[in-house]
């Protein structure tokens, strides 16, 4: 009896050293790897969306939608699957617009390119890309818009990227 | 180590309630959560954020953390902004040269380490 408290003394003893070696690591569940594209695989995604979208008069498409692979510290980036989708929706959603505030855009052209803005909704962007409180925001621009105050509008032309210009 | 780490938790929270708050429909105080990526490198998220509320800084602060993590956001145009290094307190990402309606996402990763699959979680004030 005594030698088997021993040894139970014994496991346990190893146990917590085990667990004290462990501990050199981070304190944190680990859980499965979340899933990923690579650079060209959210280019890819880009160009695909290319194909449900019409963009404003005027505009084209980026000739290389492909973001960057690799961070300054030489680290290799990878993107959240939709990263690609999501950009192509903004960059179509931005030169709509740039047509919406264009001051040579006529009344029945600006209620045209607002109606196209709104069909936003049914966007990868809008759908899955959006926490609640950042869709409540972006829903506040087009309400505005709706509205006829395009300061809000003018305001997230300032996120757009210059070759949706 | 566990408890230390619940109360660096509560006080997350406890700053994300005050900020709420202060000015509920102002700012935004969501949870953030995410696993480091593989190889050492870094995972964007697809998640669009704007700057809402009155506040001029976008901050964040963990319940977890994974040693050699670091946490940061770009804007809209690609640039990166603040760096989070190992810590759960608060901390700001970027303060003063935001501005509402500015658009940005989280970047996060382990800069190097091979712990692939780790988690944290925490809150994103902006």
């Amino acid at each position: 009896m005594k030698n088997r408290s021993c040894r139970q003394a014994a496991a346990l003893a190893v146990a917590a050293l085990s667990l004290a070696a462990c501990g050199t690591g981070p304190d944190h569940a680990r859980g499965p790897n979340q899933p990923a594209v690579d650079a060209a695989g959210a280019a890819r995604e880009f160009t695909a969306e290319e194909k449900n979208l019409a963009l404003a008069p005027g505009h084209s498409w980026p000739a290389d939608p492909t973001p960057k692979s690799v961070a300054d510290d030489g680290h290799g980036i990878v993107y959240q699957p939709g990263y690609g989708t999501t950009r192509a929706d903004l960059f179509w959603f931005c030169t709509w617009e740039r047509r919406f505030v264009d001051p040579g855009t006529s009344d029945a052209d600006r209620q045209a390119t607002l109606n196209t803005m709104l069909t936003v909704r049914s966007t990868y962007f809008y759908k899955n890309s959006l926490e609640p409180a950042d869709k409540k925001f972006f829903d506040g621009i087009l309400d505005s818009a709706g509205l006829g105050d395009n300061s809000k509008v003018q305001n997230d032309i300032r996120n757009c990227p210059a070759d949706s210009q | 180590m566990r408890k230390s780490t619940r109360a660096f938790g509560i006080t997350a929270m406890a700053i994300c309630a005050g900020i709420m708050a202060a000015s509920p429909a102002a700012a935004d105080c969501v949870s953030i959560s995410g696993t480091c990526p593989n190889n050492g490198g870094w995972y964007t998220s697809s998640n669009v954020r704007y700057v809402s509320g009155f506040l001029n800084y976008i901050g964040a602060s963990f319940n977890s953390f994974p040693d050699g993590m670091q946490f940061y956001i770009i804007d809209s145009h690609g640039t990166s902004h603040g760096v989070i290094n190992a810590s759960s307190s608060f901390q700001y990402l970027s303060w003063g040269d935001v501005w509402v309606g500015e658009s940005f996402q989280n970047r996060y990763g382990n800069a190097g380490y091979d712990w692939a699959g780790y988690s944290f979680s925490g809150q994103e004030t902006y």
